[in-house]
Parts: C-alpha cells; sequence; structure tokens
C-alpha cells in the first residue's frame, strides 16, 4: 500500500461522515420542567433525523395517553409536531421512543405541568 | 429497561470473545482451541442476538414483551439491522462446529468480528476501523483462557512469550483504533469527552492501562523465570490471567455502555 493510500485510509477514517453519534433531543415545547396552560400541539426536535416510534404522555396517577404517531413513521425527520387531546392539569410525563437512522432504539423521557387557566 | 441492550452488547462480546478471540488465539500464537468454551460461547453468543433483538423492542415499546408488540418486529428487522444481527447468528453458529484448520478458524473469527462491527451504528467508512479495534482487543482477550488450562512451563513459557513480543505490536495500533474510534464517535468535538460519556472512557482506558502494565510485568519479570521452570512463577503468571479475565470483563462492560450511549 502507498504512502498516499495510507493516508487517504487515514482521511476517511477520521473524517466524520454522516452519522456516527446517536440522536440526542435538544429541545422540547414544552419543555423539561415546564409549567404551561392548555398546550395544543408537542414540539420535539432532535440534532439529528430519526423514526418516532411511541410517544405517550402519562399523569400523576398513571393514565397514558398514547399520541397518533402512524403518519411519523416511515420517514426519518429531526423535527416533530404532534397535535395534543385536551389534557387535564397536573403532572404529566411524556415518554418518546425512536429508531435512528443508524438502527439505534433510543426511549426518553421529561415532565412538564398544565396549570389552570 | 434502559439497560437492556447494553447487557445484551456485553453478552455479545462475552460470547465473541470466547469464540472469536479464543480462535485468533489458537491461530496466531498456535494455543490450544477450546472446544467446549468455543461451543459455549457459540450457544450464548446465539442467546445474546435474540435477546439484543428483544431488548431493541422493549426499549422502544416499554415493555418487556415489546418484540410481539405488532409492527415492533419488522420495524426492527428493516431498520435495525435485523439482515446484520442474522449474519451475526450465522457467524455464531459456525464455531458450534469445531475444524482444526487453521486457515477455517481464523476465517470464521473474521466472518463473526466484520459482522459485529457492521452491527455497530457507524458508517461504511468507518466500521473497517471497529473491525481493527475488535479484533486486536479480542487477540488480546482470546489468549487469557487458553493460558488458564494446566500445561506444561516449558509450552506456557514459549507461548507465553510468543504473545509478548505481539502485545508490543498489538498495543499501540489498538490504542489508535481506538483513538480513532473516539474521535468519530465525538465528530471531533472532544469537550463531549467531559460527561458521563467521557467518563466512562476515561474507566476504560484506565483498565486498558492496567492490563497493559499486567501485560508488561509478566512480559518482563515473570515470564523469563517460567522458563527456568520454577512453579512459583507459573503460580503467579495464571494469577495475573485470571486478573486480566476480570480486566477485560470490565472493558467489555465499559464498551457496551460506551456503543449504547452518545457523548453530550
Amino acid at each position: 500500500m502507498s504512502v498516499r493510500s495510507l493516508i487517504l485510509a487515514a482521511v476517511l477514517a477520521f473524517t466524520p461522515l454522516a452519522v456516527s453519534a446517536h440522536s440526542v433531543l435538544t429541545a422540547s415545547e414544552p419543555g423539561q420542567g415546564a409549567a404551561v396552560s392548555a398546550p395544543q400541539e408537542l414540539s420535539l426536535q432532535f440534532n439529528k433525523p430519526l423514526r418516532l416510534v411511541f410517544v405517550t404522555l402519562t399523569d400523576i396517577d398513571g393514565q397514558v395517553v398514547t399520541l397518533d404517531i402512524s403518519s411519523f413513521i416511515s420517514e426519518p425527520s429531526a423535527n416533530f409536531i404532534l397535535p395534543l387531546p385536551a389534557l387535564a392539569p397536573g403532572g404529566w410525563t411524556i415518554t418518546w421512543s425512536g429508531l435512528g437512522t443508524d438502527g439505534h432504539a433510543m426511549r426518553e423521557e421529561f415532565t412538564f405541568t398544565i396549570v389552570p387557566e | 429497561m434502559d439497560s437492556l441492550p447494553i447487557i445484551a452488547r456485553l453478552m455479545i462480546l462475552i460470547s465473541a470473545t470466547l469464540t472469536a478471540g479464543g480462535g485468533l488465539a489458537a491461530v496466531i500464537f498456535g494455543l490450544p482451541a477450546l472446544k467446549r468454551v468455543q461451543r459455549f460461547g457459540a450457544l450464548l453468543g446465539i442467546v445474546s442476538c435474540v435477546f439484543y433483538f428483544s431488548s431493541q423492542a422493549a426499549l422502544l415499546t416499554g415493555r418487556w414483551d415489546g418484540v410481539f408488540v405488532p409492527g415492533i418486529a419488522h420495524l426492527l428487522w428493516q431498520l435495525g439491522g435485523g439482515a446484520t444481527l442474522l449474519f451475526v447468528v450465522f457467524a455464531f453458529l459456525l464455531f458450534l462446529f469445531h475444524h482444526e484448520n487453521r486457515l477455517l478458524l481464523l476465517g470464521k473469527s473474521c466472518l463473526l468480528l466484520i459482522g459485529i462491527a457492521w452491527l455497530s451504528h457507524l458508517t461504511l467508512l468507518q466500521k473497517p476501523v471497529l473491525f481493527l479495534h475488535l479484533l486486536l482487543a479480542l487477540i488480546w482477550a482470546g489468549v487469557i483462557l487458553p493460558f488458564l488450562k494446566p500445561m506444561q512451563s516449558a509450552t506456557l513459557a514459549q507461548m507465553a512469550h510468543r504473545f509478548g513480543r505481539v502485545a508490543v505490536l498489538i498495543l499501540p495500533v489498538l490504542f489508535v483504533a481506538g483513538g480513532t474510534l473516539v474521535w468519530i464517535r465525538t465528530d471531533g468535538d472532544l469537550q463531549a469527552l467531559w460527561g458521563n460519556w467521557g467518563l466512562a472512557m476515561t474507566g476504560k482506558l484506565a483498565f486498558v492501562m492496567l492490563a497493559g502494565a499486567i501485560g508488561l510485568r509478566n512480559k518482563l519479570k515473570i515470564v523469563p523465570e517460567i522458563s527456568d521452570a520454577y512453579d512459583a512463577p507459573v503460580k503467579a503468571f495464571r494469577s495475573a490471567m485470571v486478573v486480566d479475565a476480570l480486566i477485560f470483563l470490565t472493558i467489555l462492560g465499559f464498551s457496551a455502555w460506551l456503543s449504547n450511549n452518545t457523548p453530550v
């Protein structure tokens, strides 16, 4: 192998091509720990595209609301806006799971509070 | 639930060490190929792959029986590397059948490591770096179990000496390949090393250094004494191998955690 080939191989190996690290949730609305009144939609932003598989909301009594995300599973995206149903005031936990374009499965949750208007 | 894929990855890495690692050690250093250990590793590997697939489904659905949730198995099969996982299962399956032919053993070992590297979440051009890293790490780890098997002092000294010579070459390349992988995972942003991921990487590095130090002590102090056929150095060498085995298990644990998490 020539020196030129070795340098090329080294450069290719070190170059961060496409997705090498997993997707991470960078922002959401409502955000982690936020107190909001009657949110109409849930916005999730990731640093890298992924396919959302499940998004659920759980209240403090353990009642689960599963959001319909069937239209999002087929195509990966870095930004999702999901309509929310009418939610009762109180603490809620949002749990999302997704599959990165690299095939990595992820699951995370965060909480927010709905305050009476 | 979050730890299931990490446990599954750890099981796959342990299985790969017992099969491919042992195979590579047998081919390169002429160490005895431990048939039973390899068969056990192959079975554990196949179970681990099934567990890995199920753990991904469990993580996605938040349910232990997530793999049975309609659509999930199909989704994971298509997008979560189902075909690659099947390839890894096939490679593990080959270790159920023992061959004396060293070339076949080398081929089986490389096939398995290619499969595991392919299963990673790296890009096509980065997977060869992981393959090289796995190859060298498992050559190193693979020598431990055969060295624990009773053998004559002279043979043990000869093989340990042969490994000691190659280890000097393995270690620097292993560090370069490992460093490249860290660079890839962090996208060259070394600020990412200040978080939990960086802490785990430092922990892994510390254990690799410890294994290196034990290897150096074996090479410089213990192995030369074995050639004089004293009993005490053989015992010291075996004790060092047991410690090495525990260190490698810890390193594999760190590796499984690191590959499942993101530097933030």
